[in-house]
């Protein structure tokens, strides 16, 4: 087992804890819905393992929590999630949640995207979600290519590769999503996960879970159908994955260590040294890159000192009544 | 002490036998009459170090305060705003002038201040008008100061009363802010439990009449529904959302709890009130008010859960029955108003202090702010016996349940962080100011009597706060006291002699020379006459020898007349016992706070006893080895050679949790590592029965005999992670099995 990063969550008072006695706890099925129609041996099953696993270890209720997604194969997700859910439009998977998390602070907000929705159409959202840092946790499913639309190649597409829209293959080097991220103002949690290394997976979930800000998981991710063995040197050779810990981060459980030999001490909270480690293709590090809790919240800061009574609401929906209310001037008769 | 020390002395004493036998009578006596000694009475006197503070409108200090509407900082000194603005404005050509100007107006603002409370916008208005009415080339300047300024609130200078006003003011503020938080909470529950009602009103048959369907959809699109037709519709074909007759009840209630409560009622109705002059009146208001604060608290977490939809009638029904505020988590309470209670130390009688000492014990919800108006103990003010500061506080503070802050009303500001953490804290508080009134001979204004007195010890500043740790180190703090680890704060004092020569001497400013400037004590000082050869010396040198001992150097205080003349004034004993007492109290004060520990001492000389033993040890030891003996135990070995066998690599290693045994597998049984599984599919859908999932998600073998080797072979080659393990076929009559062992071998 991989431990949880330390959380700053403060211990429950004796009341609360005697109410929780009576919550119901959602058992695993709880959060399954619907078949998934993803491919046999398709990696976005792991995400949703994962996912489920993590909202029955941490006691989320389903109606407390929601899912938001773009469109592709990986953005299907919320469908089998027996929660909240808003399967979106292409690239606006991020404007959604953000809406959400403005509107609904009280609710989980889950991001899950793909390359291409994320990097491609969604690139400027993106970019400005990481700088507003809203809570919630962020998942791209980078099987580097386009699978729902049957194989076309993604910003993350290594170069050559053969797609429908590049036949003779692609000849721009794939972009690093990490370092990326990583330039932009305010980046507060980058991971990076395997779906093949599913306790590292959730781990990394979990951490990002509890990080107080909005915290960007990519997840290398298997798409059998399309790409069918773009990944096999790293399945087939454990030693081209590098697993980062630290003290402050993830550790590394001991069966894993005998699989996984190639580790890598890292703290998070060095930027320079995570652009660096996040730099590396081959091997590929999986673990937590970049950690700081200090960073300010948008949605905290826009939503200071803002209560949302029935009053404010009757107020704030006249005045936005008034501007198509078409009122007598003075002197017209 | 040298020789020719000595003969000054003995000649003084021949010149003047009777003058050090008057001293000494005065000293025992505290008589002057028939002596050549002179009363003070009439002179005027101050203590020497305080002749500098004649004219404190002159002076820069914190007061007067601006009282702001920050629950962090609701207090401001005055010069510490005009420094800000002139640091940050006083730049460029002019900023000379602008500095000049901006200290001026300081001036004019502080004078305003103590005529009376008043607005600083309104004040510095005023004194911009004078100042440029008098010179009309400084108008541009402090318009420069004007723009820059961006606070206002009430300046109160540094009066009597005003100790009361500030912290009210404080414990207004902070107390603002909590009460936000509750009408804030308690809108939002109002609003979530009305929508419960108004949604079962909006979905039942009542609230889908075609009627209300057009009211709805408003005037433009009525016309082109068929509302009726939809009304049918929707009132046929939907499942009722219909509450339980208890939940709507529950409902019901609660929302009548929120709305008549008097801890913080909607707008327009009347409330509690909160802020007392007696402790008895708070604290029968806290307990009339107690089933209301448990009924209203519980309201709270109930209606939290009613509308999360977590309301469970079977266990949450009995759990809530039997709750009382006891159960009630922090978090809750702590939002409920405090109560305040503002008094005179002097007017508090011994009933009303052992109630609100048992009050501060038990954590009611109440802070009292204590003004002490006389330091004076009652014995030597010839009064009748009377509670002092230091019982009450004492008591509260051995007690250690409540927060405590002593302070003199110089340095409330100061100490603002420490007031607003204990107007914040959910706990009692106790907050005791000495105002600085007494019965000054010299006129002492009350900012310069209050410093003085925690000074001069009489009045030491602390702060108790029981929530910054379990021990006494994390709780208790005396650092706003000026020269914490000394007996005495000893500054240097300038005058010139009688030949306008300059001199220097450096003084303790002891508890006497506060007491002596107090008309009570008059009559403990008398003048020392002008012959001193060695027969006085300075009080807390005195003092310092032990306040009972009988030395034939008699103790004096210097103190200044009116016109500034310096005086040796002598001290009786029973004043000189008063300050022994005091200094007293002052260590063990000390050793509270951690200065001149005994236990620490006593601990640290142990420990260096020790330490010293050991190393005489050591060198005794080596120095015989150097002689060549050995150590006599038979097992010297050789100066160098294998380390001592190291700990068990395994002893030393913590691998924080259990190694995965390596577990002795049977090559026949098919097997998964299912730690590793990605939960892909592509083995539940080969055979869904041979291969499962676990509470995890992830596959194991359910039943190897469900199916076919050929099936755990296909399951095997299409795992992406290569996990499953096909063992050996288990039916030998199995067609191919021979190929099928073939494509096994890469998995076994
Ligand atoms: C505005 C818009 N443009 C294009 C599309 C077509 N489209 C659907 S999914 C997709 C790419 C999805 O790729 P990715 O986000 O990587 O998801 P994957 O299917 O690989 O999980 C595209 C281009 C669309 N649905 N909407
Ligand atoms: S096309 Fe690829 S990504 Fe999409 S479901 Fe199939 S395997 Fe998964
Ligand atoms: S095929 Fe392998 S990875 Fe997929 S579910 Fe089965 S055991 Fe797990
Ligand atoms: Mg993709």
């Amino acid at each position: 087992m991989i431990e949880r990063m330390a959380n700053g969550h403060a211990p429950a008072s004796a009341a609360e804890s005697l109410l929780r006695l009576y919550d119901e706890r959602v058992e695993i099925e709880g959060f399954q819905k619907a078949v998934p129609r993803w491919c046999a041996g398709c990696g976005d099953n792991a995400v949703l393992a994962a996912l489920q696993r993590l909202l029955r270890d941490e006691g989320l209720r389903p109606e407390k929590t929601v899912f938001v997604s773009g469109i592709g194969c990986s953005s299907r997700l919320p469908h089998y999630m027996n929660t909240y859910g808003f399967h979106g439009i292409h690239g606006r998977a991020l404007p959604v949640a953000e809406g959400v998390r403005l509107a609904r602070p009280d609710l989980h907000v889950f991001v899950n995207t793909g390359d291409g929705d994320c990097f491609s159409i969604g690139a400027a959202h993106w970019i400005h979600a990481i700088r507003y840092n809203m809570k919630m946790v962020v998942m791209v499913h980078d099987n580097q290519i386009y699978g729902l639309t049957k194989k076309q190649a993604s910003p993350t597409s290594p170069a050559n590769t053969v797609s429908n829209t590049t036949p003779r293959g692609s000849r721009l080097e794939a972009m690093n999503p990490l370092t990326v991220t990583l330039g932009v103002q305010n980046v507060s949690f980058v991971a990076q996960a395997a779906d093949w290394i599913p306790e590292v997976l959730y781990d990394i979930v979990q951490a990002a879970f509890h990080h107080d800000g909005l915290a960007f998981v990519r997840i290398i991710q298997r798409c059998p159908e399309w790409m069918p063995s773009l990944l096999d040197p790293w399945l087939h050779d454990p030693g081209r994955v590098q697993l980062l810990h630290h003290e402050n981060a993830l550790s590394i459980s001991p069966s894993l260590k005998m699989l996984y030999r190639n580790t890598l001490e890292h703290d998070p909270s060095d930027i320079h040294r995570a652009r660096e480690v996040a730099s590396s293709i081959d091997p590929l590090p999986i673990g937590i890159l970049y950690h700081d809790p200090s960073v300010p919240r948008h949605d905290q800061i826009l939503r200071e000192n803002v209560v949302h009574s029935a009053e404010s609401v009757r107020r704030l929906l006249d005045a936005e009544f008034d501007k198509f209310a078409v009122g007598a001037r003075a002197g017209s008769a | 002490m040298s020789e020719i020390l000595e003969a000054l002395k003995a000649e003084a004493r021949r010149r003047r036998p009777n003058l050090q036998q008057d001293r000494a009578s005065f000293y025992l006596t505290g008589r002057t009459a028939d002596t050549q000694l002179a009363d003070v009475a009439g002179l005027g006197l101050r203590a020497a170090p305080l002749a500098a503070y004649r004219r404190p409108e002159e002076l820069r200090h914190d007061y007067p305060l601006i009282l702001l509407a920050d629950p962090e900082a609701p207090l401001r000194p005055l010069s510490g705003l005009i420094d800000d603005l002139l640091e940050a404005r006083a730049t460029g050509e002019d900023a000379d002038r602008v500095r000049q100007l901006g200290l001026v107006l300081e001036q004019h603002l502080r004078a305003r201040a103590e005529q009376q409370v008043v607005r600083l916008s309104e004040a510095w208005s005023q004194a911009v008008a004078t100042m440029t009415a008098e010179d009309p080339t400084c108008a541009p300047h402090l318009e420069r100061l004007t723009a820059a300024r961006d606070v206002d609130g009430e300046l109160v200078a540094c009066t009597t009363d005003s100790a009361r006003r500030i912290v009210t003011h404080v414990w207004s503020v902070v107390q603002a802010a909590r009460v936000q938080r509750l009408a804030a909470r308690l809108e939002r529950l109002r609003h979530g439990l009305a929508d419960i009602l108004a949604a079962e009103q909006a979905n039942s048959a009542a609230g889908l009449t075609p009627d209300r369907i057009a009211h709805s959809i408003g005037p433009v699109f009525a016309g082109e529904l068929d509302v009726t037709a939809l009304a049918r519709l929707l009132t046929d074909n939907r499942p009722a959302f219909l509450l339980s007759d208890a939940r709507r009840e529950r409902v019901r209630r609660l929302l009548e709890v929120l709305e008549s409560q008097q801890f913080m009622p909607p707008a327009g109705r009347e409330g509690y009130e909160f802020v007392y002059d007696a402790p008895a009146a708070a604290i029968a208001a806290y307990h009339e008010r107690f089933t209301a604060t448990t009924e209203l608290a519980k309201a709270l977490v109930i209606a939290e859960l009613e509308i999360d939809g977590r309301y469970r009638e079977q266990a949450h029904d009995a759990l809530f029955e039997s709750w009382s505020v006891a159960d009630l988590d922090a978090a809750t309470l702590e939002m409920f108003p405090e109560y305040l209670v503002h008094c005179d130390l002097e007017q508090l009688s011994p009933a009303d202090t052992i109630e609100l000492l048992e009050a501060l014990s038990d954590h009611l919800p109440i802070n009292a702010v204590v003004c002490v108006n006389d330091l004076v103990p009652h014995a030597m003010a010839g009064g009748a016996g009377g509670l002092s500061p230091r019982t009450l506080t004492g008591a509260a503070l051995g007690d250690g349940e409540a927060f405590i802050l002593q302070v003199p009303a110089s340095a409330l500001a100061v100490a603002m962080d420490q007031l607003v953490r204990g107007c914040a804290a959910p706990r009692s508080a106790l907050f005791a100011v000495y105002t600085g009134a007494g019965q000054w001979v010299a006129d002492l204004p009350p900012f310069i009597a209050a410093a003085a007195a925690t000074e001069a010890r009489v009045f030491p500043a602390y702060c108790y706060d029981p929530s910054a740790g379990p021990t006494w180190a994390d709780r208790f703090t005396l650092h706003v006291n000026p020269r914490v680890d000394e007996d005495w704060p000893v500054r240097p004092l300038r005058y010139a002699d009688e030949s306008l020569q300059h001199r220097e001497v450096e003084l303790a400013f002891t508890a006497a020379d506060f007491f002596a400037g107090d008309a009570r004590f008059l009559h403990h000082l008398a003048l020392a006459g002008d012959d001193f050869g060695g027969t006085v010396v300075p009080f807390a040198e005195h003092l310092a020898k032990g306040s009972d001992a009988w030395t034939d150097e008699l103790p004096y205080l210097l103190m200044v007349d009116a016109e500034d003349g310096l005086h040796r004034v002598l001290v009786d004993r029973p004043l000189l016992r008063l300050v022994g007492h005091i200094l007293g109290k002052w260590r063990r004060l000390q050793e509270r706070g951690g200065i001149h520990n005994s236990y620490a001492a006593r601990e640290l000389a142990h420990e260096r006893a020790q330490w010293e033993a050991e190393r005489a040890e050591l060198i005794a030891a080596a120095k015989a080895a150097s002689l060549g003996l050995t150590s006599g135990t038979g097992q010297a070995g050789p100066a160098t050679g294998a380390p001592a066998a190291a700990p068990a690599v395994a002893d030393l290693l913590d691998l924080g949790e259990e190694e995965d045994e390596p577990v002795a597998r049977d090559p026949y049984q098919p097997w998964i590592e299912t730690a590793r599984c990605s939960t892909c599919n592509e083995c539940t859908l080969v055979n869904d029965r041979m291969f499962a999932y676990n509470e995890n998600r992830q596959a194991y073998i359910a039943d190897a005999d469900a199916g076919t080797f050929a099936e755990l072979v296909q399951a095997a080659e299409n795992c992406q992670v290569a996990i499953i393990h096909p063992g050996k076929p288990r039916n030998p009559a199995e067609p191919g099995l021979e190929d099928l062992i073939k494509r096994a071998e890469p998995f076994t």
